[in-house]
């Protein structure tokens, strides 16, 4: 039975590989072959000089570290106007189907994103509230297969914008930055979060009915 | 090529950039553009997203500067911001969409054209051109993993925790891409072998 790719990596990593594998090794000429191309293509690798030059992006960059000394600071692609409109156009899902079929119960999910309003709290509050959207997101059915183009896209945009606020919280507690900046932060996330469990909850009501 | 870590600015121009002076920052993404990018087409194989990506790792490394203590060295620190975004495009819908239309476009899309002019008898450039290709076809999780722990150093634990997965995911990425990456490059070797003679010899 010859080594494993798995434990030849480990082999070749130092790790432990048991030793019964490195006799083998050691022994078998095809085991041993294996292990020398391992080793040839990450050096390969290591020494691979790249053949792309970076594209000339500074004035782009320049301009973007302007408008951010000037305050705007939305991230590119990602336009202000984004999160009231698809707020506005939740509710009004929402609403809609309650309308069609007022007969069915309104699950928990829609009674607790109703009343979420976000005062100017503590950290706490909104970390505490950040955890309590993360947990309804989880007790939602999973998403359906089929879907709307622009559902799946506002769901792709809201993840993506709170990847994006969590690496900048990462960012944030490693630089030490200030409370105001981090609290600015865990409320845009909790802002993102509901609305994802808006678009989420409309969604899983959309296939039902 | 200098990796990211080995490159040095100078204490000054560092300050000034920190500062916001315009012109030290113009020079410090001189200093480290190449090595970014460099960075980031390994682990995003398409240009386009690669070329955003790129743009917005120095905006985001430019506007924390001033957080930065120089603890470590600078190029750590823009490569941790660098391949903090790749991973994050790694794990986002968008790319996952990607890799569904990828199914049926095929892999042209993330290959370099220019592959293809190279002088097959250069056995060098051809192997090069070779593990390009090879590492431009792997998954992205699995050429991202096999590029940071393989060529970066990282371990499986940074690895880990910088996808918010288990150590064995990383392992797991690891092994599937050294498969794959055999795989590939034998395909590669058996078609060099069976190039057409020349109808002149």
């Amino acid at each position: 039975m010859h080594a494993s790719i798995e434990q030849l990596l480990n082999l070749r990593d130092g790790a432990n590989a048991g030793a019964s594998v490195a006799s083998h090794v050691r022994a078998c000429p095809e085991c041993h072959s294996t292990l020398d191309g391992l080793n040839t293509v990450t050096a390969a690798m290591r020494t691979l000089q790249p053949r792309f030059e970076a594209p000339d992006r500074w004035s782009a960059i320049a301009a973007n570290l302007s408008n951010a000394t000037a305050g705007e600071t939305a991230p590119r692609g990602k336009p202000g106007w984004l999160l009231p409109a698809v707020s506005a156009a939740l509710v009004l899902v929402v609403v809609l189907l309650t309308l069609v079929d007022p007969e069915a119960p309104a699950p928990a999910a829609n009674e607790q994103t109703a009343t979420v309003v976000t005062p100017a709290s503590s950290r706490q509050y909104l970390l505490a509230e950040s955890q309590r959207l993360e947990s309804l997101l989880a007790s939602l059915p999973a998403e359906p297969r089929l879907t709307r183009a622009h559902t799946a896209l506002t769901v792709a945009d809201l993840e993506d914008r709170i990847q994006w606020v969590d690496f900048r919280l990462n960012l944030a507690s490693e630089a030490g930055l200030g409370n105001d900046e981090a609290e600015r932060l865990w409320r845009e996330r909790v802002d993102l979060l509901n609305s994802l469990v808006a678009v989420r909850y409309a969604q899983t009501r959309t296939v039902v009915f | 090529m200098t990796r990211l870590t080995e490159i040095e600015l100078e204490p000054g121009i560092l300050r000034e950039a920190q500062a916001g002076d315009r012109r030290a920052q113009a020079e410090l993404y001189r200093a480290f553009s190449s090595a970014t990018y460099a960075l980031i087409r390994r682990l995003v194989a398409r240009q386009a997203i690669a070329d955003d990506l790129f743009q917005d790792t120095f905006v985001e490394v430019l506007k924390s500067l001033r957080a930065f203590r120089g603890e470590a060295p600078l190029g750590a620190w823009i490569r941790r911001v660098a391949v903090s975004k790749c991973l994050m495009h790694l794990r986002s819908p968008w790319h996952r969409s990607l890799i569904w239309l990828d199914q049926f476009a095929g892999n042209d899309a993330l290959l370099d054209p220019s592959a293809a002019l190279v002088d097959r008898t250069d056995m060098d450039a051809a192997q090069q051109i070779d593990l390009e290709a090879a590492l431009a076809q792997l998954p992205g999780q699995s050429r991202s993993v096999v590029w940071l722990y393989d060529v970066e150093g990282y371990t499986h634990e940074e690895i880990a925790a910088l996808y918010g997965k288990s150590v064995s995911f990383s392992k797991s990425q690891l092994m599937r891409a050294h498969l794959r990456l055999r795989e590939l490059l034998q395909v590669e070797r058996e078609n060099a072998a069976c190039m057409p003679v020349s109808s002149n010899s």
